[in-house]
């Protein structure tokens, strides 16, 4: 996917929202979807179950207008975090940008937070994607439930973030961290722009 | 943006102390203030006074060597990288950034030492930069105060807020989109520090008012740089800042763009203004190879004419593309200069636009050391003797000479052994030198297939390659010798169409015309039955006329019209058999004491014949036309004839 398109003057980002299943990317995007004013917003495609799980992916495009130049859309996926959409998740993953890991801070998915983990680290390297070189963080959502029930940021860190990536915790169903997480993804993949040479990260088709 | 020069600094109460010496220094380098220590926090100009200075001195006098280097590069001149250290010490005026970089390498501090001590009392001029004071650097200060004293140290602060709305103002001038003048008052309000800082602003203020639908107020303006709304009261936001409208700044706030409490319009901030720092970072990157290699005293017109395009495509290519042309000039002239020390200087060398006389001048330099193989100094075209045999071919080789590269290229010459096929190569040869069209390359195809044989890739090779690739000229003799000669053929076969394309004359001469040479490579053939092949015959009477009078001339025989024309009668293959037979009588003559004369050449050359052995015939032997038995022949000299004339020949005889 092109991130710079020098000769169409755009810009275009894919970021993807990783994670378990019921970690809270929908709702990431649920909400970036209505903070969004219409006019920069496309419509958020989402195809759900019967039981409103993430059937195949959700879709958010954002329309940023004319920035330097350059038409700069950015465009949000989620994946299924249900283990058996594996093969969803791999067609979704191709092409991104940058990751966010959406982690669910409760104690009892603890597991799950790592097996997905585990999980998007080995999509990407079937793609010949090494985790280390893709701009990712870490969204820590659900911090707002009552303490017993869940780990905090550093507890989570000690588990999942063991490459020092950017973290954060966030409560999605109320908006909190969902813009910060989204705006420190941002910087890390626009950063990328200026560090990659010409014929990797900056494209002319 | 345009090139770092006096002009283009802003002057301001905070600089101009600075500014006032360095362009003391740069009107009479090593005069005054010798070092000139420019000290000052990031951003605020002393990287632009350097750089000014260099290209002040320039100005003034394009012969003078400027150097610029940052203390960190000193490191790498040091393992004899980038031209090595002599350079800084030999140069006119030495412009050394960063020298607060000593604080954190001392083993730098004896290099800068040297430098500075090495050249000022020569006064040969050194301007140093630093953000730290000289007494601040730490262990290096003591090292390096005999070198600094009798030197001017001058400080840069930040600029005030007049300074800042001139720098500001100045800058927008190049952008778009514009920015309101009283967006530019407030901004400057800003205690902004950085000069570098306050350009950034600059540029994320223009790349907000690009997605903006409404002009920015200058409210919106101070937030969007992370200064308050309304501008602080006080002496340094002397500019009066306009009056804010209250009620367009609120409108614009709740707008889907505003900065604050919105969300989305926080991000999207965030997001201009990394975009717009990414993207325009090729500006900022463009903008510093100027400055460096500028002062350097390369011509940054390339890059200049890049600035100016609004968004140009692909830009790191361009700049990518520039540097390596100045590093292939670096290489270049550094080789030339080894060479010829009098190419020092060059403008073809300081302009990456210039690449193909810049190694035209290295092939001049490389030339002076190894010539290439020149025409033999004997043969002329003013001797070539001229009949309507070769008349063809003479034409040909007029045309070459009046419109080498152009008409016949490549031009082939066809002709039996010594029918003055080298001669005419020779003679073209001396004919181009004379145009003055580049080196002139003359050589046989043995002496080709002898020197390609021996070179390989490690041993001179691609140089031997680069000799004649800039060759103006090349003539190459007796081609048919290439036979079964692939190396010498490969070569060849790289080089012609190289110098045919490139305008470049390439004549060869062969005993066969292409068509018909067996054991060369076919390419090499087609590309030679391109061009024009030219027949040379064996010389008629005229041109046996011309050899016989050119060897007769200086003799006793001289003006004997009655021998040359007997000898320029007998028939002969090849003009070397004419010279061989006047070289007989004339031989025969000194011997004998006598002067040459028809009947003494009769004696000699009839008799020789005579006595030849008849030369061997399938269809037995003829005397005088009349076929017989060869025991019955007439053994009369005067009436053999051995070798049958060409029947044109004998035409013509017959009827003088």
């Amino acid at each position: 996917m092109s991130l710079v398109n020098f000769t169409a003057r755009e810009i275009t980002c894919k970021l993807v929202y990783y994670g378990p299943g019921r970690s809270g990317k929908t709702t990431n995007l649920q909400y970036i979807h209505g903070r969004v004013p219409e006019q920069r917003r496309g419509r958020m495609i989402s195809l759900a179950t019967q039981a409103d799980r993430t059937l195949f992916f959700d879709f958010l495009p954002l329309e940023l207008g004319q920035i330097s130049g350059f038409t700069t859309r950015f465009q949000l996926y989620t994946v299924p975090g249900q283990v058996y959409y594996n093969a969803t998740r791999r067609l979704v993953l191709q092409g991104a940008d940058g990751v966010v890991f959406v982690a669910d801070s409760q104690a009892r998915r603890f597991e799950d937070n790592v097996e997905s983990f585990q999980n998007l680290q080995e999509n990407l390297l079937d793609q010949g994607v090494d985790i280390r070189t893709l701009p990712v963080v870490l969204q820590y959502n659900k911090q707002d439930l009552p303490p017993e029930l869940i780990l905090t940021p550093a507890e989570l860190d000690d588990a999942l973030n063991f490459r020092g990536v950017p973290s954060l915790g966030a409560d999605a169903l109320h908006g909190s961290g969902v813009f910060e997480t989204l705006k420190q993804l941002s910087a890390l993949v626009l950063q990328r722009l200026a560090m990659a040479p010409p014929e990797e990260g900056v494209h002319s088709s | 943006m345009t090139g770092a020069t006096f002009d283009a600094f802003v002057e301001g109460p905070s600089n101009r102390l600075a500014l006032a010496a360095a362009r003391a220094v740069a009107a009479a380098p090593g005069e005054n203030a010798n070092p000139l220590v420019l000290v000052g926090p990031d951003g605020l100009g002393k990287t632009h006074l350097l750089q000014a200075i260099g290209a002040a001195v320039r100005e003034e006098d394009a012969g003078r060597l400027v150097e610029r280097e940052s203390v960190l590069g000193l490191a790498e001149r040091a393992h004899g990288e980038r031209g090595g250290v002599i350079a800084l010490h030999e140069c006119e005026v030495l412009l050394l950034d960063d020298l607060e970089v000593v604080a954190t390498r001392p083993d730098l501090v004896p290099l800068v030492l040297e430098l500075v001590s090495g050249r000022v009392p020569f006064r040969r001029q050194v301007v140093l930069a630093s953000t730290l004071p000289p007494a601040a650097l730490g262990p290096a200060a003591e090292v390096l105060a005999p070198g600094l004293l009798g030197g001017l140290l001058v400080e840069l602060s930040a600029p005030d807020a007049g300074t800042r709305l001139a720098i500001l103002r100045r800058r927008a001038a190049d952008l778009t989109p514009a920015l309101a003048d009283e967006v530019l008052t407030a901004v400057a309000s800003v205690p902004i520090g950085s000069v570098r800082e306050l350009l950034a602003a600059l540029q994320r203020l223009v790349a907000f008012q690009a997605v903006s639908p409404a002009p920015l107020d200058p409210a919106q303006a101070r937030v969007l740089i992370g200064g308050a709304a309304d501008p602080e009261p006080g002496p340094e936001n002397g500019a009066p800042a306009p009056a804010a409208d209250a009620a367009s700044s609120e409108s614009s706030v709740a707008s889907d763009l505003a900065v604050g409490d919105d969300e989305f319009g926080s991000f999207l901030s965030e997001v201009v203004a990394s975009v717009s720092h990414q993207v325009d970072q090729w500006r900022t990157q463009v903008g510093e190879a100027i400055l460096r290699h500028g002062g350097e005293g390369y011509r940054t017109g390339r890059l200049e004419a890049l600035l100016q395009e609004a968004l140009p495509s692909r830009p790191g290519d361009v700049l990518a593309d520039y540097e390596r042309d100045i590093q292939r000039l670096r290489a270049m002239e550094r080789e030339a200069l080894a060479l010829a020390p009098d190419f020092a200087g060059a403008p073809a060398f300081r302009d990456p636009d210039q690449l193909i006389q810049a190694e035209a001048l290295l092939v001049q330099a490389r030339t002076r050391r190894d010539p290439l193989p020149g025409p033999q100094p004997e043969l002329r075209l003013e001797r070539f003797g001229e009949g309507p045999g070769n008349r063809q071919a003479m034409q040909a080789v007029r045309s070459v000479v009046e419109s080498p590269g152009t008409r016949y290229n490549p031009l082939v010459i066809v002709g039996a052994s010594g029918c003055g096929k080298t001669h005419l190569l020779h003679g073209l040869g001396h004919a181009l030198v004379a145009r003055e069209i580049g080196p002139v390359a003359c050589l046989g195809a043995q002496a080709l297939s002898a020197q390609t044989s021996v070179l390989d890739e490690s041993t001179g090779l691609a140089e031997w390659r680069t000799r004649f690739q800039y060759a103006g000229v090349l003539l190459v003799d007796d081609i048919h010798l290439l036979l079964d000669q692939p190396r010498a053929q490969e070569e060849l076969l790289r080089l012609l169409p190289h110098l045919v394309e490139a305008g470049r004359q390439v004549v060869v001469a062969s005993t066969e015309p292409p068509s018909a040479l067996a054991g060369i490579d076919p390419r090499l053939l087609t590309r030679l039955d391109a061009g024009l092949v030219v027949e040379l015959p064996p010389p008629d009477r005229e041109v046996r006329l011309v050899v016989v009078k050119q060897l007769l001339a200086g003799t006793l025989a001289e003006g004997d019209a009655a021998l040359a024309d007997w000898l320029a009668a007998r028939p002969a293959d090849s003009a070397r058999a004419v010279q061989g037979a006047v070289r007989r009588v004339l031989s025969a003559a000194e011997a004998q004491g006598v002067a040459p004369s028809p009947a003494l050449a009769r004696e000699v050359l009839d008799r020789r014949e005579a006595t030849r052995p008849p030369p061997r015939r399938s269809g037995g032997a003829r005397s005088a036309g009349i076929p017989g038995p060869a025991h019955a022949m007439v053994r009369s000299p005067e009436k053999m004839i051995p070798e049958w004339p060409r029947l044109a020949d004998r035409l013509i005889e017959e009827q003088d």
